[in-house]
């Protein structure tokens, strides 16, 4: 067995230009090997020279050639952006996946509201391909997505085809207006109070940038989905995946092993001073 | 947890075990004074470089497991790349090293090597590292509180062989198998440790326990800590005189966190390296994004306070996260060192 610390050689097959800042990598592992993933779980991805970072995983599943990762590029970040300037037919490392994932199994039979705020979207993604593989298990389906303006708008081809089906609600909104745009304009939460939702039997998927979770809280709260109900994946700056380097840990949890899914009662718990 | 063995030692054979224990394994780490009177844990050449009355060393030996710096592998080649885990088979006894950085130390392999993912580098340092310890006959160090952590003055366990000082005998305990064959290699010097003994030392170690400090802060921050009954003005005083230099977790014991890098070599081969890093640096917690979850003192101080002292964390790594050694004390320049903390935490209260 490889030690925990040591990658895997992946190749890079493809890459896909999202948005200006976006990109997803199709990866494929070398010597035939494999890799299992559940949605919500996280690889370690090393750009040789540059460094090592955390990427949730864009695709899910048993024994799999490799996997999609979709990365915002920032101009500071030594691997987002050595990642990016990477050409296909490029080596990289691969370590994983770890953390917990999303708990599917509590998912089924219950009605789904899908909350992304920009590229909170790229974790949730492989989630709702595993709900749309398995459409019969679940109730209601509802994504709200939220972004700034439409060029950040991620994975146009598979929102075409989540908003051509009759079983799929799902409703983008831009954060101020542009010529571009007809659609709703205003923060993703301005999409609730119009929603038809049974809290009961809802689990909500809310995945964003941390300014957007207090009003995405208070919102479920108003349509009467308790904490417990409320699912999260969380991002934190990360050095291993497996525990020990300490960078990711809030309170006594820490978010490569614990998490980086947590509901927001178990959120509650982990507020720092 | 008793002893596997016990054994008397007469004091004035000590250079005599050093001597021999030299030859027990590659390389030897023992307290080691250098010419301008620092002392280090060091390797040892010759048992007249080794030095047991000291004043605790500024750094720990338990960089000996745990290093600074170390390389986690080395790429070399492009297509495809091709990864070299470093190798050493070298074993290592550590010499001489005090009761409250064996408990470090124990805290440490519970932490590397236990529960789901086990830390490969630290394991395999540490399954060649044999630990002979000296218990403190008196306060080793003006700034050391072992009382209140639980760690001293003689460990009760972590160690291979510990030797205690009584007048001008040892107590020889032998921790572990591996203490055993360790004195096997000592037989001839080795005599049997009466009940006396074993009670003088017991007696003058509850002797010095009540002589040290004794003033019930860490109990009372670990209570209030893990209660969450500190208040934001504490955190914000302890942030405003932290400096952020981060020392007080490079000279500690216990401090396990570390950070990732890749250096390029002049031929083309990129080292992972991983070294020790401190939650009270701003960039601790600081992404590519420049978002920064942590990103005031006070805030970094209450998360090495918690880390350390919540129960919340004892309960998962079995132990408090200091050990009482003091170093600490010596390096915090805006005297926010852990007995300063724990103080300011209780009279709070």
């Amino acid at each position: 067995m490889r030690g925990a610390y040591l990658p895997n050689i992946a190749v890079i097959e493809s890459i896909r230009e999202e948005t200006p800042s976006e990109k997803t990598f199709t990866l494929r592992l070398l010597d035939g090997a494999t890799i299992s993933c559940i949605p919500g779980q996280f690889i370690m991805l090393s750009v040789f020279g540059r460094g090592e970072a955390p990427f949730c995983v864009g695709t899910a599943g048993q024994d799999m050639p490799g996997l999609d990762i979709t990365v915002r590029c920032y101009p500071e970040g030594q691997v987002t952006a050595g990642l990016h300037s990477l050409q296909p037919g490029a080596y990289v490392g691969l370590r994983g996946p770890f953390g917990n994932g999303f708990d599917v199994d509590a998912l089924h039979g219950k009605d789904i509201l899908f909350v992304a705020g920009g590229i909170g979207l790229v974790p949730i993604r492989p989630l709702i391909h595993y709900v749309l593989a398995e459409r019969n298990r679940f109730g209601q389906l509802t994504l709200l997505y939220g972004f700034r303006q439409p060029s950040e708008m991620l994975y146009r081809d598979e929102l075409a085809a989540w908003r051509a089906r009759d079983d799929f609600d799902v409703q983008l909104t831009i954060d101020e207006p542009h010529p571009d745009w007809e659609g709703p304009v205003g923060v993703v939460t301005t999409l609730f109070p119009d929603l038809q939702i049974k809290a009961s039997n809802t689990k909500a998927i809310i995945v964003g940038p941390p300014v957007m979770y207090p009003f995405v809280v208070a919102e479920c709260r108003k349509k009467g989905i308790t904490d417990e109900d409320m699912i999260f994946s969380l991002e934190r700056y990360m050095k291993c995946g497996i525990g020990k380097c300490g960078h990711c840990a809030i309170k006594h949890k820490y978010v490569c092993t614990d998490g980086p899914v947590f509901t927001y009662a178990e959120m509650r718990e982990m507020a720092e001073p | 947890m008793p002893p596997l063995a016990t054994y008397s030692l007469p004091a004035d054979k000590l250079e005599e075990v050093a001597d021999r224990l030299l030859t027990c394994a590659d390389r030897v780490i023992g307290p080691v004074r250098t010419p301008p009177g620092d002392l280090f844990f060091d390797v040892v050449r010759s048992v007249n470089e080794i030095e047991l009355q000291y004043g605790n060393s500024l750094l720990p030996p338990t960089t000996a497991l745990f290093p600074m710096a170390e390389e986690i592998f080395s790429v070399v080649g492009g297509t495809p790349p091709v990864i070299r885990a470093p190798r050493s088979d070298a074993s290592c006894l550590l010499f001489g090293i005090r009761p409250c950085d064996v408990a470090a130390i124990q805290r440490l392999d519970h932490f590397f090597l236990d529960g789901e993912f086990k830390d490969d580098l630290y394991a395999a340092r540490r399954s060649r590292t044999a630990i002979v310890a000296v218990a403190c006959s008196q306060k080793a160090d003006a700034r050391c509180f072992c009382s209140c952590c639980d760690t001293g003055p003689f460990a009760k366990t972590g160690y291979d062989l510990q030797l205690s000082l009584v007048d001008d005998t040892y107590l020889v305990e032998v921790g572990t198998e591996q203490g055993r064959r360790l004195a096997q290699r000592l037989s001839d010097l080795l005599g049997v440790a009466d009940d006396d003994l074993i009670l003088e030392r017991e007696r003058r170690a509850q002797e010095l326990f009540t002589e040290l400090e004794q003033k019930g802060n860490m109990p009372s921050a670990i209570r209030r800590i893990t209660g969450e009954a500190v208040s934001q003005a504490v955190w914000e005083r302890i942030g405003g005189r932290c400096m952020g230099c981060g020392g007080c977790s490079f000279v500690c014991p216990v401090c396990s966190c570390f950070y990732v890098i890749d250096q390029t070599l002049p031929d083309g081969t990129v080292q992972r390296i991983r070294a020790q890093d401190s939650c009270r640096l701003a960039g601790y917690t600081r992404e590519a994004s420049g978002h920064n979850p942590r990103a005031l003192p006070s805030q970094r101080a209450a998360r090495y306070s918690y880390h350390k002292l919540s129960y919340r964390y004892i309960e998962r790594e079995g132990t408090q996260g200091c050990v009482g050694c003091g170093r600490c004390v010596t390096v915090c320049l805006g005297g926010v060192h852990m007995p300063a903390v724990t103080e300011m935490i209780r009279r709070e209260a």
